[in-house]
């Protein structure tokens, strides 16, 4: 068992097993060795995302961990554009919050999950106007007219769906 | 404050370009006319690296194994993988394609035609053109000659040293695209036919014969040049012929069925290593050879050739996709050098006839070649069938697509997941097959693009997609003037597409045209 310390000083008991789905917390477990006394902080990560990620290491805890210098796998990873079921329930969550999971997977170093919410992510965007994406995001057109009218006269083909 | 309010625009922008790579080309492009900032992100050299790479083989891009996507500019990226959505839409969409005429080059067949020398049987323009679109090579009435097309230049005719018609031709391009390799059958009807291998260097124009092999008296040939070998099959015939004009061995190859009986190659190429046959053995099958297994069988040239019989058997009665054994195989310790053989239509009914092999294509996708150098390189196979019609009502067009790769080191195999068949070194996977509801055949069309698309002229210009079951043709055009010229029969025309960028060159007597998907 380790002890992770939040950023909101909420401490967690994790299994080291499902600590190590994390890339930054193995290296940091190795360092610190056998000593199960001294906490680990993360520090960009409130304990609500925190336990949400922890579910999904938890779940997630027997996979094969992807080789950092695995080229072959990072090729197949990036090839396969499903998501299973169980991610996709565990990824139902409101825009916020996905962003929140995709930032603390990006900082843990967690691979498998952060392509999880990107491919979330992508599939958000999939088939939407440019209109209903800056919608769907909060993105303030900064075009002028001239400038969005040539872009659009560029792209007319990619408009019909 | 902007950033504040989008989070999405505040995640890191290795997050983004992760994001975006996970897009469709069309949804990239419709993000970046969201705002500056993400127009400016959707532009990175990663994303359409890796869009480009994730293309699905529908949607090939027009490139050719010599300019690989690692050394492309940007927008060069960019462009390719646009073009090719394009392209792959406006195939698939009835009533979307329209083609613009690139090129109108007469060939005047009179100043080539020696005095008296008989054509007839020869009236007609045979063209294919090189991968770029700048160069063509081509049949005129008879003679090969090799064009440049911008500018416009007879570059090349193929003299051979007695009167004799060009049959066949085949093309590689050969050291990093800076020479061809041009394979020719030639035949004169009284001393019989000859093949010759040229090499043409592209910088000094400089032609030279690097190989001559003589052969019987054969009149429909398909010829095939990869490497050191050529090819020599006529379709729906019994034997295959390779020969090695580097060495000047031959090989001489029948197919004999499990009944014990010599069974017709419908169709034969050769890829980097295989020699890949479509037989009917019991059901139609996709047979890749290895090279290496007849190192021992080669004979040279000039001897009474030995013939090399290649035998099926069942290894088991229960077993309806048997595993291939090749007679040198027997008492072979390893199994590396099995042919794989991979059923891909159930046999026919009792009162049904076996589909008909209209053309076969093979190619390695250099797009989607990995970075890291050589690994697992991939050949696509197509296969295009029609279903025999003499018990049909309704006409349908089949096409497969296999997968032949190398076996990655660290798996086994994993035949029960698909349809798939390996030998430990080698895995050939069927991959798609689609049956179309066809109301017109192709029945003059043999190429087919590296997207699937082929072509066919009769009273209409017809465009057929592969790998759907939507109705075929998926577009038909009317034969306007920019295609054939009002004054000539479709009949002697010849349509060629380059596979790489799907640019089609159409030959009449005296004329070849090049045509493009027009883009708006």
């Amino acid at each position: 068992m380790v002890i992770i310390r939040t950023a909101d000083k909420e401490k967690f008991t994790v299994d080291r097993d499902v600590a190590e789905c994390s890339v930054l917390l193995k290296n940091l477990l190795e360092d610190v060795g056998e000593n199960e006394e001294e906490e680990i902080p993360v520090q960009n990560i409130n304990s609500s995302v925190f336990r949400k990620v922890l579910e999904w290491c938890e779940h997630h805890k027997n996979d094969p961990r992807p080789a950092s210098d695995d080229s072959a796998a990072e090729e197949s990873r990036r090839r396969t554009t499903d998501i299973s079921e169980w991610d996709q329930k565990f990824i139902a969550v409101d825009q916020e919050m996905l962003f929140e999971i995709i930032l603390a997977a990006n900082y843990l170093d967690i691979k498998p999950l952060l392509d999880v919410g990107c491919k979330t992510v992508a599939n958000m965007i999939k088939g939407k106007t440019p209109e209903e994406i800056r919608k769907l995001f909060n993105i303030t057109n900064d075009f002028t007219p001239e400038e969005e009218a040539q872009i659009r006269r560029e792209n007319e083909w990619a408009e019909d769906r | 404050m902007l950033t504040d309010l989008c989070k999405f625009l505040s995640l890191p922008e290795d997050v983004l370009i992760e994001i975006i790579c996970a897009c469709d080309v069309e949804d990239v492009v419709r993000l970046s006319m969201t705002c500056k900032c993400l127009r400016e992100i959707c532009f990175l050299r990663p994303i359409w690296l890796s869009l480009l790479q994730d293309l699905d083989v529908t949607r090939a891009p027009d490139i050719s194994l010599h300019s690989l996507p690692d050394s492309m500019p940007t927008g060069e990226l960019y462009r390719k993988a646009i073009t090719a959505v394009r392209n792959s839409r406006a195939w698939r969409t009835p009533g979307a394609l329209r083609f613009q005429q690139e090129l109108s080059l007469s060939i005047d067949p009179l100043t080539l035609v020696g005095e008296g020398r008989e054509t007839e049987g020869f009236e007609r323009i045979d063209p294919r053109l090189l991968p770029g679109g700048r160069h063509a090579l081509l049949e005129n009435h008879g003679r090969l000659e090799f064009w440049s097309l911008f500018p416009r230049a007879r570059m090349w005719t193929a003299t051979p040293s007695r009167e004799a018609d060009c049959i066949a031709f085949d093309f590689e391009i050969v050291n990093g695209g800076d020479a061809i390799m041009i394979a020719v059958l030639f035949l004169n009807v009284e001393t019989g036919c000859f093949a010759q291998v040229y090499r043409f260097e592209f910088k000094t124009w400089e032609e030279q014969l690097v190989g001559q092999y003589n052969l019987p008296m054969v009149f429909l040939f398909r010829l095939m040049i990869r490497k050191d070998l050529v090819m020599i099959h006529m379709p729906h015939s019994v034997q295959v012929t390779l020969w090695n004009w580097r060495t000047g061995a031959i090989l001489l190859l029948n197919f004999i069925n499990n009944e014990g009986r010599r069974t017709n190659a419908r169709a034969a190429l050769i890829s980097d290593q295989h020699l890949i046959v479509v037989l009917h053995l019991g059901a139609l099958t996709l047979t890749a050879i290895p090279i290496d297994t007849f190192a021992e069988d080669w004979t040279d040239g000039y001897q009474p050739v030995q013939e090399k019989d290649i035998t099926f058997t069942h290894s088991s009665q229960s077993n309806p996709d048997p595993v291939p054994r090749l007679e040198t195989d027997i008492d072979a310790p390893t199994r590396r050098n099995h042919a794989l053989r991979l059923r891909l239509a159930d046999p026919p009914g009792v009162d049904e006839e076996e589909p008909y092999i209209l053309a076969l294509h093979a190619f390695t996708p250099a797009w989607q070649r990995d970075l890291a150098e050589g690994t697992n390189v991939l050949t696509e196979i197509y296969v295009v069938a029609y279903d025999n019609l003499m018990n049909k009502k309704k006409k349908s067009l089949l096409s497969y697509r296999a997968q032949l790769s190398r076996m990655p080191t660290d798996s086994g195999s994993d035949s029960s997941a698909s349809r798939e068949v390996s030998n430990g070194e080698w895995r050939l996977r069927l991959v798609q097959q689609s049956r179309a509801p066809a109301s017109k055949l192709p029945w003059n069309s043999q190429s087919i693009s590296n997207a699937g698309t082929m072509f066919s002229l009769t009273d209409k210009f017809n465009c057929y997609t592969l790998f759907s079951s939507t109705p075929q043709p998926a577009n038909v055009l009317p034969v306007f003037p920019d295609i054939i010229p009002e004054n000539v029969e479709a009949d002697p025309t010849v349509i060629n597409v380059e596979p790489t960028s799907g640019a089609l060159a159409v030959g009449t007597p005296g004329l070849l045209r090049v045509l493009q998907v027009r883009k708006e």
